[in-house]
């Protein structure tokens, strides 16, 4: 599941401002690495650009099949270390405020 | 020895001149050479004196960048040509003639600079936005230079990059994260190679290894990460 954002973020830093958003999408919606078993099941990828940050966040929905954005698109591919979200699939409304 | 008078015992000079600059020349006997036109000079043909037209360097060219070549029938004179023209030969019994250049090469650069920093937290390979390039090139060879600027925000994960032309994977490498400081800790993933079909589309892709961290991909002009299509005609 693929939830796009575009959010008024400016930021200095692009590595403290990916781990503080991350922070709060972890804090919402749980782990998204689970060390001891090494399996993924969502992850979140940010364009920092200033005053417009795009946040592209993949919740999984298949074991074995990762998702991203390519060209605009949703594409998946397999791998074995993807699990699907335990969770309750989020949608938009469901993002947390992500600006400072 | 000294002379006085008349030189000539019969027919003195003064019987074969008649007009201002004449000389005198002997054949059979002595005889009126008259005078020539302006700029002709002296030459001996037959046994004779003789008053000729010659064709000096300065007489031809006329005017600032001509060029001086023999026409087969004497000199002759070839006007400047064009800007950027060039000078041809046309071979054995031909004249040079100047014409535009073909042939030679220039060059045409297509460029895609990431303009801002790029970072997942995917454990797969994702496409940086922003740092995909589609391009077409026509004359069927062009040199591509990518640099793609990558650090993780933890020291000994990995990071791994690759870049796909037309989605297959032409360039890969791996590099370990040095920690969180946002400058200064970037490596460059360098490549070139070349391309020879008419349709290039390049992506470049990056994942860390372990999903509780951030695999970082600079944008920006002065450190930044970009695909440099030169083309080669």
């Amino acid at each position: 599941m693929k939830i796009k954002l575009t959010k008024n973020i400016s930021c200095t830093n692009p590595i403290a401002c990916t781990e503080r958003i991350k922070k709060i999408l972890v804090d919402k919606f749980g782990e998204s690495w689970d060390d001891k078993n090494k399996t993924s099941s969502w992850h979140l990828s940010i364009f920092h650009k200033n005053n417009n940050h795009t946040i592209w966040l993949f919740f999984y929905e298949k074991n074995g099949i990762h998702e991203s954005e390519n060209h605009g698109k949703t594409i998946t591919r397999k791998a074995d270390h993807i699990i699907k979200y335990s969770g309750k699939m989020p949608t938009l409304k469901d993002i947390p405020k992500l600006e400072t | 020895m000294s002379f006085s008078g008349d030189l000539y015992s019969t027919g003195g000079a003064t019987s074969v001149l008649t007009t201002k600059g004449d000389m005198v020349d002997f054949d059979t006997a002595r005889q009126r050479f008259g005078i020539g036109s302006a700029n002709q000079i002296l030459q001996v043909k037959s046994s004779l004196p003789s008053w000729e037209t010659v064709p000096l360097a300065d007489t031809v060219l006329t005017t600032q960048g001509d060029v001086l070549y023999e026409s087969g029938s004497g000199l002759a004179r070839l006007g400047f040509g064009t800007t950027g023209d060039v000078l041809t030969t046309k071979g054995t019994g031909a004249n040079p003639v100047w014409e535009t250049p073909s042939g030679g090469a220039s060059f045409a650069n297509q460029t895609q600079n990431l303009a801002s920093t790029f970072t997942t937290s995917s454990t797969s390979f994702v496409t940086v936005t922003g740092l995909t390039h589609t391009g077409t090139q026509t004359s069927g060879y062009s040199n591509v230079s990518f640099t793609g600027s990558v650090s993780a925000n933890d020291n000994g994960h990995v990071i791994e990059a690759r870049i796909t032309k037309d989605s297959t994977k032409i360039g890969n490498a791996t590099y370990e994260g040095t920690g969180s400081t946002p400058t200064g800790n970037y490596k460059n993933f360098v490549q070139t190679f070349w391309v020879t079909s008419d349709t290039v589309d390049f992506d470049f892709d990056v994942l860390i290894s372990n999903g509780s961290y951030i695999a970082s991909v600079q944008g920006g002009t002065t450190i930044g990460s970009n695909f440099n299509l030169m083309e080669v005609y």
